[in-house]
């Protein structure tokens, strides 16, 4: 239906003018100062509220391969092993989710010497990969562990 | 203990692993100089393990890929993967996938029931590769994987076996329920959806998370052990005249046809298979097991050297099953 007044535009606005309905284009009711929103405005408002509550809450990122929380929460993959690291609550809670108990495999025994060569062989290259190594929670919970660790990296953030 | 001879087709162990401060495969970018390193390092501790031929996925044609899928020696997906590579022993046994769905997959296959053999092949491969490369790995999880259901051991074992009593008399759809509640996957190798081409089935672990190597083998093992002993109970059930009425139409179609399509060649084998089960010929299962692999259709343009149309495979097939057949005195 056209506009009633200009006769050009698409009538979009229901209004009443001297107390019957006339249907007008948003210009023409803009000019009487009859505007009211269309439902694509609507949908407008609700667009520009999402982007706004988006740039209130920063997305997390891996920083070693740039996989995006959102990313990983669609694909239900891990873009690398630091993701692990970053995301460490997801991957706790997709664990507990597949019933995960702690892996105690062929190479359960390996991973703790190698932690162990490691720590001696640590260079100040090491020293990101240590910090996370406190974050173990076999680590954690091992008051002497946790201790040879911090002075490794003492030791070397001394050579730095 | 019933004997898994006839049952058991072929054993596979695969286990996947990745490297860290590499991207894993979804993530690459191709332009890591960690990547080239991955390759060059993987490439020299396999050959100093094992005979083998590297390739990529780009250097080889649409139908040799097809054909080493239809041999279990990749995967379809590594196929879609633009880094993928992979290395394959010169007798066909291992086979390591490089990037795709994890850096590594490293894969043993064997004929017949030999599950811990095949364990011991890929874990020698696997402790080779360790040595040398950063495998990830963090405690509670174990190995790191790309899909969470691989963490832990990153294993799977998987047995491919021949059930055509329990298939005929449909027992297998309540037993393919029964397994997926205890962990377990059990599907047809051939064919799309629940039907099976050849009574052909793949039981295989659902998820290695919290498990040991040593409890999925064992798993596996128990779950093969408890299915001989359920197909060997249903062949004596359909035993009778209409299944051996079957049996020999099957192989009179396969002894004299001259056009057989795939489904067709490979059901009608099935049967003939049961027969020998049965008693009732002489002939030599594992020979028709490796006739079904080598009548498949990419397979089958790959040893002739040239693309093969629908019509002409199905002449080569008949072919060589008549031949084969004629030796046998029935």
């Amino acid at each position: 239906m056209l506009c009633e007044m200009c006769r050009k535009r698409l009538a979009t606005n229901f209004v009443k003018i001297n107390g019957s309905d006339t249907e007008l284009c948003e210009v023409c009711a803009a000019k009487l100062n009859l505007y009211t929103p269309s439902v694509a405005d609507f949908f407008d408002m609700i667009f520009e509220l999402e982007d706004y509550m988006d740039s209130r809450y920063e997305e997390r990122v891996c920083p070693a391969c740039g996989m995006r929380e959102s990313q990983l929460i669609d694909g239900y993959k891990f873009g690398c092993s630091k993701c692990y690291d970053v995301f460490a609550d997801r991957a706790e809670e997709y664990f507990k989710e597949l019933r995960g108990v702690e892996y105690r495999g062929r190479f359960a025994s390996d991973a703790s010497s190698r932690k162990r060569r490691y720590l001696k062989d640590a260079t100040v290259a090491d020293i990101p990969h240590l910090y996370s190594m406190l974050e173990y929670p076999a680590i954690k919970s091992d008051v002497a562990k946790t201790r040879l660790i911090l002075n490794r990296i003492k030791e070397l953030e001394g050579e730095r | 203990m019933v004997s898994a001879h006839n049952t058991v087709i072929s054993s596979r162990v695969r286990l996947a692993r990745n490297i860290n401060g590499l991207a894993f495969p979804a993530m690459l970018r191709g332009n890591e100089p960690k990547l080239k390193e991955f390759y060059a390092k993987t490439r020299e501790i396999c050959d100093s393990r094992f005979k083998n031929k590297f390739y990529t996925v780009n250097s080889l044609s649409q139908t040799q890929l097809s054909s080493l899928i239809e041999n279990h020696l990749i995967s379809p997906a590594l196929c879609e993967k633009p880094f993928g590579g992979m290395i394959i022993s010169d007798d066909r046994t291992i086979s390591v996938m490089l990037n795709e769905e994890d850096h590594l997959r490293e894969q043993c296959i064997l004929g017949g029931y030999r599950l811990d053999e095949a364990y011991r092949t890929v874990e020698s491969v696997d402790i080779a590769l360790r040595s040398k490369l950063d495998i990830a790995f963090k405690l509670p999880y174990g190995h790191l994987t790309a899909c969470p259901t691989n963490l832990g051991a990153g294993m799977r074992a998987s047995v491919m076996m021949f059930l055509p009593a329990m298939a005929i008399n449909h027992t297998i759809d309540l037993e393919i329920r029964k397994m997926h509640a205890r962990g377990i996957t059990l599907r047809g190798v051939y064919g799309e959806g629940s039907t099976a081409d050849g009574f052909m089935y793949q039981i295989s672990n659902q998820s290695a998370v919290g498990k040991s190597e040593e409890e999925i083998l064992q798993k596996v093992k128990g779950e093969v052990a408890r299915l001989c002993e359920l197909e060997e109970q249903a062949q004596r059930s359909i035993k009778g005249l209409n299944i051996e009425d079957q049996i020999w139409r099957a192989y009179g179609l396969l002894r004299y046809a001259k056009k057989l399509c795939q489904k067709e060649f490979v059901d009608n084998v099935a049967l003939v298979k049961l027969g020998v089960i049965y008693g009732m010929f002489d002939i030599d299962i594992d020979m028709l097991n490796r006739l079904i692999n080598d009548t498949q259709k990419n397979t089958l343009s790959l040893n002739a050297r040239r693309e093969l149309n629908a019509s002409e495979r199905d002449i080569r097939r008949a072919e060589m099953i008549n031949e084969k057949l004629k030796l046998y005195r029935i």
